[in-house]
């Protein structure tokens, strides 16, 4: 299994390069944590907050039981709109989703691009 | 006659969950086809189907407000010859004129990347706006990019599913192992 602690500093890697490159983000809004095996969605670990997830003491105690974090879902601004940024992975699969609000389709593949450029800049 | 498993078959995970709320049935999973099998096992009301189609309608508005990619690897894509890629997606190239299609399309190349399109017969569920429910079998694609510089392959697919289908059948095509970009670790 690989270590937790590794999988949290690329998500805080991800995130940085995120706001560095292309906005604020301004919330972060749900989080799948696998805990041995099975996965936890925000809820069922009562996250209530914002902002620093990993600093999160619900967050954290799940994480202290060797738990990762797999996926994380945020208001992020791009080019002045905002938009839905989510990202995961599993042992199967890893992908990115932007959903569009009212923003245009094309804006929002544009995001789609970056978002995928950042990621696999820190996971590829 | 209304199949209720082809409706709960195009629903979306979040939509299952609501629709096994509405219906009183505890389900423990996190699958599709385990909400789709425990569903479809119990018996369904007109009104029921009435409120399983506004579900349904609902969540394809939510689905379409979003654009997803998958990314993969194989270490297999820097050790051979694009032509080698190329021959094997066109020997499995898609037949238009078959009842069930199943191949590849290519559609440009650029530089080192190669862009395709996976196409598979979907048989589609539609509901009318006054609630009536209409079956079609029809052609559907998945495009996706074959990267050779760096072994990557990127599929835009709407759901999981659907990204798997086509990673599978590039892997049966290739003969490769496609790998997910991320920080877990593979067996």
């Amino acid at each position: 299994m690989t270590n937790p602690s590794y999988i949290n500093d690329k998500l805080d890697e991800f995130l940085e390069k995120f706001k560095d490159n292309v906005g604020e983000i301004d919330e972060i809004i749900s989080v799948a944590i696998d805990v041995k095996g099975k996965v936890r969605t925000l809820y069922s670990v009562k996250y209530r907050g914002s902002g620093d997830i990993l600093s999160d003491p619900d967050v954290k105690k799940y994480l202290d039981e060797e738990g990762y974090i797999v996926g994380v879902e945020f208001i992020g601004n791009w080019r002045g709109c905002k938009f839905r940024f989510k990202i995961g992975y599993s042992d199967k699969f890893s992908y990115m989703r932007v959903s569009r609000g009212r923003n245009s389709l094309e804006l929002t593949k544009e995001a789609l691009y970056t978002l995928n450029t950042i990621y696999l800049d820190v996971y590829g | 006659m209304i199949n209720v498993k082809d409706i709960l078959n195009e629903l979306s995970l979040e939509a299952l969950k609501e629709v096994s709320r509405f219906k009183g049935i505890r389900i423990r999973s996190r699958r599709k086809t385990d909400y789709i099998d425990e569903l479809s096992a119990h018996e369904w009301s007109r009104s029921e189907i009435s409120t399983l189609t506004e579900i349904f309608k609902k969540d394809r508005e939510k689905s379409v407000r979003s654009i997803m990619i998958y990314v993969f690897k194989s270490s297999y894509l820097q050790n051979t010859t694009r032509l080698a890629v190329k021959s094997a997606l066109e020997r499995n190239s898609v037949d238009f004129s078959m009842d069930d299609i199943n191949g590849f399309r290519i559609v440009e190349e650029e530089n080192n990347i190669l862009r395709c399109e996976y196409w598979y017969t979907k048989k589609k569920v539609i509901i009318d706006d006054t609630g009536e429910i209409h079956y079609f079998k029809m052609p559907s694609q998945i495009k996706f990019e074959i990267n050779f510089l760096d072994g990557l392959i990127t599929i835009y697919a709407t759901n999981p599913g659907l990204s798997l289908k086509c990673k599978k059948s590039i892997e049966e095509t290739l003969e490769i192992e496609m790998r997910p970009i991320s920080p877990l670790e593979v067996d």
